[in-house]
Protein backbone atom coordinates (compact mmCIF):
# COMPACT_ATOMS: atom_id res chain seq x y z
CA UNK A 1 0.00 0.00 0.00
CA UNK A 2 0.99 3.52 -0.80
CA UNK A 3 0.27 7.05 1.06
CA UNK A 4 -1.64 7.81 -2.93
CA UNK A 5 -3.46 4.19 -2.86
CA UNK A 6 -4.27 5.25 0.79
CA UNK A 7 -5.39 8.42 0.02
CA UNK A 8 -7.58 7.66 -3.23
CA UNK A 9 -9.11 4.55 -0.71
CA UNK A 10 -10.28 7.69 1.69
CA UNK A 11 -11.52 9.78 -0.85
CA UNK A 12 -13.51 7.54 -2.41
CA UNK A 13 -15.08 6.12 0.72
CA UNK A 14 -15.95 9.90 1.55
CA UNK A 15 -17.25 10.48 -2.42
CA UNK A 16 -15.21 13.34 -2.34
CA UNK A 17 -13.58 14.64 -5.49
CA UNK A 18 -9.50 15.29 -6.18
CA UNK A 19 -10.33 19.01 -5.60
CA UNK A 20 -12.51 18.85 -2.59
CA UNK A 21 -9.95 16.39 -0.83
CA UNK A 22 -6.50 18.25 -1.65
CA UNK A 23 -9.21 21.10 0.63
CA UNK A 24 -6.44 24.43 -0.91
CA UNK A 25 -4.13 22.74 2.00
CA UNK A 26 -2.39 21.37 -1.57
CA UNK A 27 -3.15 22.32 -4.72
CA UNK A 28 -5.18 19.95 -6.94
CA UNK A 29 -2.93 19.16 -9.39
CA UNK A 30 -0.50 18.25 -7.11
CA UNK A 31 -2.53 16.38 -4.85
CA UNK A 32 -3.76 14.39 -8.03
CA UNK A 33 0.19 13.31 -8.51
CA UNK A 34 0.13 12.19 -4.65
CA UNK A 35 -2.71 9.84 -5.51
CA UNK A 36 -1.32 8.65 -8.45
CA UNK A 37 2.31 8.09 -6.89
CA UNK A 38 4.09 10.20 -8.95
CA UNK A 39 4.80 12.96 -5.98
CA UNK A 40 5.73 12.38 -2.50
CA UNK A 41 4.10 14.89 0.40
CA UNK A 42 5.74 16.00 3.41
CA UNK A 43 3.80 14.42 6.59
CA UNK A 44 2.23 17.81 7.87
CA UNK A 45 0.61 18.71 4.90
CA UNK A 46 -0.62 15.08 4.86
CA UNK A 47 -2.17 15.03 8.06
CA UNK A 48 -3.32 18.40 7.73
CA UNK A 49 -5.76 17.27 4.95
CA UNK A 50 -6.88 13.95 6.90
CA UNK A 51 -7.72 16.50 9.97
CA UNK A 52 -9.01 18.31 7.33
CA UNK A 53 -11.68 15.94 6.63
CA UNK A 54 -11.81 14.49 10.33
CA UNK A 55 -9.84 10.93 8.90
CA UNK A 56 -8.89 9.22 11.77
CA UNK A 57 -4.88 8.90 11.55
CA UNK A 58 -4.96 5.31 13.03
CA UNK A 59 -7.02 4.47 10.26
CA UNK A 60 -5.12 5.89 7.70
CA UNK A 61 -1.67 4.58 9.00
CA UNK A 62 -2.71 1.38 10.55
CA UNK A 63 -1.53 -0.51 7.76
CA UNK A 64 2.01 0.93 6.95
CA UNK A 65 2.73 -0.31 10.39
CA UNK A 66 1.53 -4.00 10.11
CA UNK A 67 2.99 -4.01 6.66
CA UNK A 68 6.60 -2.08 8.26
CA UNK A 69 6.69 -3.58 11.61
CA UNK A 70 6.88 -7.43 12.07
CA UNK A 71 8.02 -7.13 15.28
CA UNK A 72 4.67 -4.93 16.03
CA UNK A 73 2.82 -7.64 14.56
CA UNK A 74 4.64 -10.69 16.33
CA UNK A 75 3.83 -8.65 19.86
CA UNK A 76 0.18 -8.77 19.26
CA UNK A 77 0.27 -12.01 17.92
CA UNK A 78 1.45 -13.34 21.55
CA UNK A 79 -0.95 -10.61 23.21
CA UNK A 80 -3.69 -11.93 20.96
CA UNK A 81 -2.88 -15.64 21.72
CA UNK A 82 -2.64 -14.63 25.62
CA UNK A 83 -6.25 -13.02 25.59
CA UNK A 84 -7.26 -16.66 24.09
CA UNK A 85 -4.77 -18.66 26.61
CA UNK A 86 -3.84 -20.50 23.75
CA UNK A 87 -0.65 -22.51 24.73
CA UNK A 88 -0.68 -24.72 21.47
CA UNK A 89 -0.40 -21.70 19.34
CA UNK A 90 1.82 -19.97 21.94
CA UNK A 91 4.38 -22.52 21.87
CA UNK A 92 4.26 -22.83 17.69
CA UNK A 93 4.75 -19.04 17.80
CA UNK A 94 8.11 -19.87 19.90
CA UNK A 95 9.93 -22.08 17.75
CA UNK A 96 9.20 -19.71 14.96
CA UNK A 97 11.23 -16.72 17.36
CA UNK A 98 15.01 -16.56 15.77
CA UNK A 99 16.32 -14.95 18.81
CA UNK A 100 16.57 -15.78 21.77
CA UNK A 101 17.84 -13.24 23.54
CA UNK A 102 15.38 -10.68 22.03
CA UNK A 103 12.84 -9.36 24.73
CA UNK A 104 9.52 -10.81 22.69
CA UNK A 105 11.24 -14.58 23.25
CA UNK A 106 11.44 -13.52 27.17
CA UNK A 107 8.05 -12.67 27.13
CA UNK A 108 6.88 -15.53 25.15
CA UNK A 109 8.82 -17.71 27.28
CA UNK A 110 7.05 -16.13 30.66
CA UNK A 111 3.40 -16.50 29.15
CA UNK A 112 3.84 -20.20 28.04
CA UNK A 113 5.09 -20.59 31.87
CA UNK A 114 2.07 -18.79 33.30
CA UNK A 115 -0.09 -20.78 31.36
CA UNK A 116 1.62 -24.27 32.29
CA UNK A 117 1.90 -22.75 36.02
CA UNK A 118 5.53 -23.17 35.63
CA UNK A 119 6.39 -19.47 36.44
CA UNK A 120 8.59 -20.34 39.17
CA UNK A 121 10.87 -22.66 37.14
CA UNK A 122 11.90 -19.38 35.22
CA UNK A 123 15.60 -18.47 36.36
CA UNK A 124 15.26 -15.40 39.02
CA UNK A 125 17.56 -12.97 36.84
CA UNK A 126 15.56 -13.64 33.80
CA UNK A 127 11.89 -13.00 36.38
CA UNK A 128 14.24 -9.63 37.74
CA UNK A 129 14.65 -8.65 33.99
CA UNK A 130 10.73 -9.19 33.12
CA UNK A 131 9.27 -7.48 35.95
CA UNK A 132 11.76 -4.59 35.36
CA UNK A 133 10.72 -4.41 31.70
CA UNK A 134 6.76 -5.03 32.31
CA UNK A 135 5.92 -2.87 35.08
CA UNK A 136 6.73 0.96 34.99
CA UNK A 137 7.15 2.93 38.40
CA UNK A 138 5.15 5.09 36.65
CA UNK A 139 1.77 3.40 36.17
CA UNK A 140 0.55 6.56 33.72
CA UNK A 141 3.52 5.73 31.51
CA UNK A 142 2.15 2.49 31.07
CA UNK A 143 1.47 2.17 27.37
CA UNK A 144 -0.95 -0.79 27.85
CA UNK A 145 -1.65 -3.00 30.15
CA UNK A 146 -0.83 -6.11 28.45
CA UNK A 147 3.10 -6.17 29.59
CA UNK A 148 1.71 -6.19 33.71
CA UNK A 149 -1.23 -8.87 32.50
CA UNK A 150 1.17 -11.38 31.20
CA UNK A 151 3.53 -11.29 33.95
CA UNK A 152 1.21 -10.84 37.13
CA UNK A 153 2.63 -14.65 38.66
CA UNK A 154 5.72 -12.58 39.04
CA UNK A 155 4.48 -10.05 41.51
CA UNK A 156 2.87 -10.53 45.39
CA UNK A 157 -0.38 -9.99 45.77
CA UNK A 158 0.37 -6.85 47.62
CA UNK A 159 2.06 -5.24 44.68
CA UNK A 160 -0.56 -6.19 42.27
CA UNK A 161 -3.28 -4.88 44.57
CA UNK A 162 -1.21 -1.79 45.05
CA UNK A 163 -1.73 -1.50 41.12
CA UNK A 164 -5.14 -2.49 41.05
CA UNK A 165 -6.26 -0.14 43.41
CA UNK A 166 -4.24 2.89 41.90
CA UNK A 167 -6.23 2.04 38.22
CA UNK A 168 -9.38 2.29 39.95
CA UNK A 169 -9.05 5.06 41.78
CA UNK A 170 -7.38 7.03 38.76
CA UNK A 171 -9.61 5.61 36.07
CA UNK A 172 -10.00 8.94 34.82
CA UNK A 173 -6.28 9.04 33.95
CA UNK A 174 -7.09 6.16 31.39
CA UNK A 175 -9.17 5.99 28.21
CA UNK A 176 -11.22 3.41 29.06
CA UNK A 177 -13.21 3.71 25.79
CA UNK A 178 -10.16 3.09 23.30
CA UNK A 179 -10.09 -0.72 23.28
CA UNK A 180 -6.38 -0.79 22.93
CA UNK A 181 -6.47 0.24 26.32
CA UNK A 182 -9.98 -1.97 27.75
CA UNK A 183 -8.71 -5.31 25.87
CA UNK A 184 -5.29 -5.74 28.39
CA UNK A 185 -7.14 -4.14 31.61
CA UNK A 186 -9.55 -6.84 31.56
CA UNK A 187 -6.83 -9.63 30.81
CA UNK A 188 -5.40 -8.01 33.92
CA UNK A 189 -8.37 -8.16 35.74
CA UNK A 190 -8.63 -11.48 35.04
CA UNK A 191 -5.64 -12.75 36.23
CA UNK A 192 -5.84 -10.37 39.44
CA UNK A 193 -8.91 -12.17 40.08
CA UNK A 194 -7.64 -15.59 39.46
CA UNK A 195 -5.14 -14.81 42.10
CA UNK A 196 -7.77 -13.19 44.53
CA UNK A 197 -9.70 -16.81 44.53
CA UNK A 198 -6.79 -18.49 45.04
CA UNK A 199 -4.96 -16.88 48.03
CA UNK A 200 -8.65 -16.00 49.47
CA UNK A 201 -8.78 -12.11 48.85
CA UNK A 202 -12.49 -11.82 48.29
CA UNK A 203 -12.78 -8.46 49.04
CA UNK A 204 -10.73 -6.96 46.55
CA UNK A 205 -12.15 -9.19 44.03
CA UNK A 206 -16.06 -7.64 45.23
CA UNK A 207 -14.24 -4.40 43.97
CA UNK A 208 -13.03 -5.52 40.95
CA UNK A 209 -16.62 -6.63 40.17
CA UNK A 210 -17.80 -3.64 40.67
CA UNK A 211 -15.32 -1.72 38.49
CA UNK A 212 -15.72 -3.69 35.43
CA UNK A 213 -19.83 -2.96 35.81
CA UNK A 214 -18.64 0.56 35.26
CA UNK A 215 -16.57 0.33 32.07
CA UNK A 216 -17.97 0.62 28.43
CA UNK A 217 -20.20 -1.88 27.60
CA UNK A 218 -17.71 -2.63 24.63
CA UNK A 219 -18.10 -6.39 22.41
CA UNK A 220 -14.52 -6.24 22.68
CA UNK A 221 -15.04 -7.29 26.16
CA UNK A 222 -17.78 -9.24 26.34
CA UNK A 223 -16.37 -12.49 26.52
CA UNK A 224 -14.07 -11.21 29.02
CA UNK A 225 -16.77 -9.27 31.53
CA UNK A 226 -18.53 -13.35 31.05
CA UNK A 227 -15.04 -14.57 32.69
CA UNK A 228 -14.71 -11.95 35.35
CA UNK A 229 -18.55 -13.16 36.33
CA UNK A 230 -17.24 -16.71 36.47
CA UNK A 231 -14.74 -15.79 38.82
CA UNK A 232 -17.10 -13.97 41.13
CA UNK A 233 -19.76 -16.49 40.99
CA UNK A 234 -16.86 -18.80 42.48
CA UNK A 235 -16.24 -16.49 45.07
CA UNK A 236 -19.93 -16.39 45.92
CA UNK A 237 -19.62 -20.32 45.82
CA UNK A 238 -22.56 -20.31 43.11
CA UNK A 239 -21.73 -23.71 41.64
CA UNK A 240 -24.82 -23.58 39.15
CA UNK A 241 -23.56 -20.11 37.43
CA UNK A 242 -20.23 -21.34 37.55
CA UNK A 243 -21.09 -24.57 35.57
CA UNK A 244 -23.80 -22.56 33.09
CA UNK A 245 -20.67 -20.16 32.33
CA UNK A 246 -17.91 -22.99 31.92
CA UNK A 247 -20.32 -24.98 29.80
CA UNK A 248 -20.76 -22.32 27.61
CA UNK A 249 -17.20 -21.73 27.28
CA UNK A 250 -16.54 -24.95 26.46
CA UNK A 251 -19.76 -25.18 23.78
CA UNK A 252 -18.38 -22.27 22.16
CA UNK A 253 -15.07 -24.17 21.27
CA UNK A 254 -13.21 -22.54 23.89
CA UNK A 255 -12.08 -25.61 25.86
CA UNK A 256 -8.51 -24.34 25.82
CA UNK A 257 -9.34 -20.91 27.86
CA UNK A 258 -11.92 -23.01 30.37
CA UNK A 259 -9.12 -25.28 31.19
CA UNK A 260 -7.01 -21.97 32.20
CA UNK A 261 -9.36 -21.03 34.65
CA UNK A 262 -9.63 -21.35 38.08
CA UNK A 263 -11.49 -24.20 39.37
CA UNK A 264 -13.55 -25.25 42.23
CA UNK A 265 -11.33 -25.82 44.63
CA UNK A 266 -10.90 -29.69 44.54
CA UNK A 267 -12.64 -30.51 41.31
CA UNK A 268 -10.61 -30.55 37.78
CA UNK A 269 -12.65 -28.57 34.79
CA UNK B 1 8.16 7.17 7.96
CA UNK B 2 11.59 5.35 6.58
CA UNK B 3 13.20 6.98 9.44
CA UNK B 4 10.55 5.84 11.96
CA UNK B 5 10.47 2.35 10.97
CA UNK B 6 14.18 1.94 10.46
CA UNK B 7 13.95 2.76 14.13
CA UNK B 8 11.00 0.09 14.58
CA UNK B 9 8.91 3.10 15.68
CA UNK B 10 5.07 3.21 15.20
CA UNK B 11 3.82 5.62 13.41
CA UNK B 12 0.12 5.50 14.55
CA UNK B 13 2.43 5.92 18.20
CA UNK B 14 4.03 9.10 17.06
CA UNK B 15 0.89 10.54 15.31
CA UNK B 16 -1.25 9.86 18.32
CA UNK B 17 -1.09 13.79 18.93
CA UNK B 18 -2.16 14.80 16.26
CA UNK B 19 -4.69 13.70 14.89
CA UNK B 20 -8.26 15.83 15.48
CA UNK B 21 -10.81 12.88 14.40
CA UNK B 22 -12.84 11.46 17.61
CA UNK B 23 -12.97 8.49 16.32
CA UNK B 24 -12.50 5.44 14.12
CA UNK B 25 -14.75 5.31 11.03
CA UNK B 26 -15.96 1.37 12.24
CA UNK B 27 -16.10 2.72 15.78
CA UNK B 28 -18.51 5.63 14.60
CA UNK B 29 -20.31 2.93 12.83
CA UNK B 30 -20.54 0.60 15.85
CA UNK B 31 -21.54 3.50 17.82
CA UNK B 32 -24.78 3.53 14.91
CA UNK B 33 -25.58 0.02 15.35
CA UNK B 34 -25.53 0.06 18.75
CA UNK B 35 -27.82 2.93 18.90
CA UNK B 36 -30.12 1.11 16.19
CA UNK B 37 -30.04 -2.42 18.15
CA UNK B 38 -30.99 -0.51 21.65
CA UNK B 39 -34.17 0.58 19.65
CA UNK B 40 -32.57 4.50 20.70
CA UNK B 41 -33.98 6.86 17.76
CA UNK B 42 -33.27 10.10 19.59
CA UNK B 43 -29.09 9.03 19.71
CA UNK B 44 -29.54 7.85 16.04
CA UNK B 45 -31.45 11.44 15.32
CA UNK B 46 -28.91 13.44 17.10
CA UNK B 47 -25.82 11.15 15.16
CA UNK B 48 -27.67 12.45 12.06
CA UNK B 49 -27.63 16.23 13.12
CA UNK B 50 -24.19 16.04 13.94
CA UNK B 51 -22.97 13.20 10.91
CA UNK B 52 -19.23 13.99 10.23
CA UNK B 53 -18.35 12.13 7.10
CA UNK B 54 -19.24 12.99 4.00
CA UNK B 55 -21.01 9.61 3.08
CA UNK B 56 -24.21 10.09 1.21
CA UNK B 57 -25.28 6.31 1.66
CA UNK B 58 -24.40 6.19 5.54
CA UNK B 59 -26.21 9.76 5.94
CA UNK B 60 -29.59 8.08 4.04
CA UNK B 61 -29.33 4.74 6.05
CA UNK B 62 -29.60 6.82 9.32
CA UNK B 63 -32.49 8.83 8.11
CA UNK B 64 -34.18 5.47 7.42
CA UNK B 65 -33.29 3.97 10.62
CA UNK B 66 -34.24 6.70 12.85
CA UNK B 67 -38.48 6.34 10.06
CA UNK B 68 -37.88 2.89 10.51
CA UNK B 69 -37.36 3.25 15.02
CA UNK B 70 -40.16 5.88 14.27
CA UNK B 71 -42.47 3.23 12.76
CA UNK B 72 -42.69 5.87 9.52
CA UNK B 73 -40.07 3.87 7.55
CA UNK B 74 -41.01 2.97 4.15
CA UNK B 75 -40.77 0.11 1.87
CA UNK B 76 -40.05 2.36 -1.22
CA UNK B 77 -37.16 4.41 1.21
CA UNK B 78 -35.89 0.69 1.44
CA UNK B 79 -35.78 0.21 -2.00
CA UNK B 80 -34.07 3.21 -2.76
CA UNK B 81 -31.61 2.55 0.25
CA UNK B 82 -31.12 -1.27 -1.77
CA UNK B 83 -30.65 0.26 -5.12
CA UNK B 84 -28.28 2.89 -3.79
CA UNK B 85 -25.82 0.29 -1.94
CA UNK B 86 -25.77 -2.24 -4.47
CA UNK B 87 -25.65 -0.57 -7.96
CA UNK B 88 -21.79 -0.24 -7.68
CA UNK B 89 -21.57 -4.34 -6.78
CA UNK B 90 -18.96 -4.04 -4.62
CA UNK B 91 -19.08 -5.82 -1.32
CA UNK B 92 -16.84 -3.71 0.43
CA UNK B 93 -17.26 -2.71 4.41
CA UNK B 94 -19.70 0.26 4.03
CA UNK B 95 -22.17 -2.06 1.68
CA UNK B 96 -22.27 -5.03 4.16
CA UNK B 97 -22.48 -2.64 7.31
CA UNK B 98 -25.23 -0.98 5.45
CA UNK B 99 -26.61 -4.38 4.79
CA UNK B 100 -26.72 -5.29 8.23
CA UNK B 101 -29.09 -3.12 9.07
CA UNK B 102 -31.71 -3.12 6.03
CA UNK B 103 -31.71 -7.10 6.36
CA UNK B 104 -35.03 -7.50 8.20
CA UNK B 105 -36.40 -5.67 4.91
CA UNK B 106 -36.15 -8.60 2.31
CA UNK B 107 -38.26 -11.60 1.49
CA UNK B 108 -36.65 -14.67 2.62
CA UNK B 109 -35.64 -16.05 -0.74
CA UNK B 110 -33.50 -12.75 -1.17
CA UNK B 111 -32.53 -12.43 2.07
CA UNK B 112 -31.15 -15.98 1.86
CA UNK B 113 -29.49 -15.62 -1.18
CA UNK B 114 -27.14 -12.75 0.00
CA UNK B 115 -26.67 -14.46 3.04
CA UNK B 116 -25.22 -17.05 1.12
CA UNK B 117 -23.09 -14.50 -1.14
CA UNK B 118 -21.73 -13.25 1.99
CA UNK B 119 -20.46 -16.40 3.35
CA UNK B 120 -18.75 -17.32 -0.21
CA UNK B 121 -17.02 -13.99 0.64
CA UNK B 122 -16.09 -14.44 3.97
CA UNK B 123 -14.34 -17.66 2.96
CA UNK B 124 -12.16 -16.11 -0.09
CA UNK B 125 -8.86 -14.74 0.89
CA UNK B 126 -9.63 -11.12 0.09
CA UNK B 127 -11.35 -10.27 3.20
CA UNK B 128 -9.53 -8.28 5.82
CA UNK B 129 -10.88 -8.58 9.75
CA UNK B 130 -12.86 -5.69 9.74
CA UNK B 131 -14.81 -7.62 6.75
CA UNK B 132 -15.27 -10.39 8.29
CA UNK B 133 -16.85 -8.95 11.11
CA UNK B 134 -19.13 -7.27 9.41
CA UNK B 135 -20.00 -10.65 7.52
CA UNK B 136 -20.26 -12.50 10.75
CA UNK B 137 -22.08 -10.11 12.14
CA UNK B 138 -25.29 -10.45 9.16
CA UNK B 139 -24.83 -14.34 9.47
CA UNK B 140 -26.06 -14.13 13.13
CA UNK B 141 -28.68 -11.36 12.31
CA UNK B 142 -29.92 -13.79 9.65
CA UNK B 143 -30.12 -16.36 12.24
CA UNK B 144 -32.32 -13.99 14.54
CA UNK B 145 -34.57 -12.95 11.55
CA UNK B 146 -35.04 -16.87 10.31
CA UNK B 147 -36.03 -17.92 14.17
CA UNK B 148 -38.33 -14.52 14.43
CA UNK B 149 -40.33 -15.69 10.98
CA UNK B 150 -40.35 -19.34 11.59
CA UNK B 151 -38.20 -20.25 9.16
CA UNK B 152 -36.06 -23.06 10.52
CA UNK B 153 -35.11 -25.17 7.37
CA UNK B 154 -32.88 -22.35 5.94
CA UNK B 155 -30.36 -21.96 8.83
CA UNK B 156 -28.32 -25.01 8.36
CA UNK B 157 -25.99 -23.18 5.95
CA UNK B 158 -25.17 -20.65 8.53
CA UNK B 159 -24.50 -22.84 11.33
CA UNK B 160 -22.12 -24.35 9.47
CA UNK B 161 -20.35 -21.74 8.59
CA UNK B 162 -20.47 -20.54 11.76
CA UNK B 163 -18.96 -23.55 13.69
CA UNK B 164 -16.12 -23.60 10.78
CA UNK B 165 -14.94 -20.53 12.57
CA UNK B 166 -11.67 -20.56 14.09
CA UNK B 167 -11.13 -20.56 17.91
CA UNK B 168 -9.49 -17.06 18.17
CA UNK B 169 -10.15 -14.57 20.66
CA UNK B 170 -11.76 -12.20 18.48
CA UNK B 171 -14.64 -15.30 17.44
CA UNK B 172 -15.59 -15.72 20.89
CA UNK B 173 -18.60 -13.97 21.38
CA UNK B 174 -19.92 -14.74 17.78
CA UNK B 175 -19.54 -18.39 18.32
CA UNK B 176 -21.23 -18.15 22.25
CA UNK B 177 -24.01 -16.21 20.12
CA UNK B 178 -23.68 -19.33 17.90
CA UNK B 179 -24.34 -21.55 20.52
CA UNK B 180 -27.73 -19.73 21.65
CA UNK B 181 -29.41 -19.77 18.63
CA UNK B 182 -28.42 -23.26 18.13
CA UNK B 183 -30.17 -24.30 21.27
CA UNK B 184 -33.09 -22.03 19.75
CA UNK B 185 -33.47 -23.86 16.91
CA UNK B 186 -33.09 -26.93 18.21
CA UNK B 187 -36.40 -25.85 21.03
CA UNK B 188 -33.54 -26.36 24.12
CA UNK B 189 -35.22 -23.25 25.11
CA UNK B 190 -34.74 -22.85 29.49
CA UNK B 191 -30.74 -23.36 27.79
CA UNK B 192 -31.06 -20.63 25.56
CA UNK B 193 -32.64 -18.47 27.96
CA UNK B 194 -29.96 -19.09 30.43
CA UNK B 195 -27.49 -18.05 27.55
CA UNK B 196 -29.52 -14.97 26.98
CA UNK B 197 -29.92 -13.79 30.84
CA UNK B 198 -25.81 -14.47 30.75
CA UNK B 199 -25.06 -12.16 28.16
CA UNK B 200 -27.87 -9.65 28.77
CA UNK B 201 -26.15 -8.97 31.78
CA UNK B 202 -22.50 -8.38 30.49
Amino acid sequence: MTIGQQLKKFRLLLGLSQADMAAEIVTASFYSKVERDQNAIVIDRLVEILNAHNISLYDFFETFDNENLPNLDLQRKVYSLFDNRDLDQLIELKKSVQDEDDLLYLKLKLVIADLKDEVHEIPQNMQEELREVCLKEDTNAQKNFWDIAISTSLYSFAKLNGLITYIIANQTKFDFTDDQMLLPLLNLLIKYLDRCYKEGHFVEAKEVGEFVNTLPRSFLIGFHRLVVKYCLALIDNNYELVGQIINLIKQSGFQHYAKSLPQIKGEAI
Amino acid sequence: MNILYKHELSIVDFLHDFSNAESRIGKYQDKITAAYLDKDAALLEEIYLHFKYEDARTKRLLKFLVDELNGIATKKQFKQLNYIFFKQNKWDEETLWLLFHIMDWYEMNDLQELVDAVIKRCNSKNTNARLRQLMIRITIRYLDICFKRGEKNKVDTVFDFLKSLPNTADMRMYKIIAVYYDKLFGQKYDEASDIANLLKEI
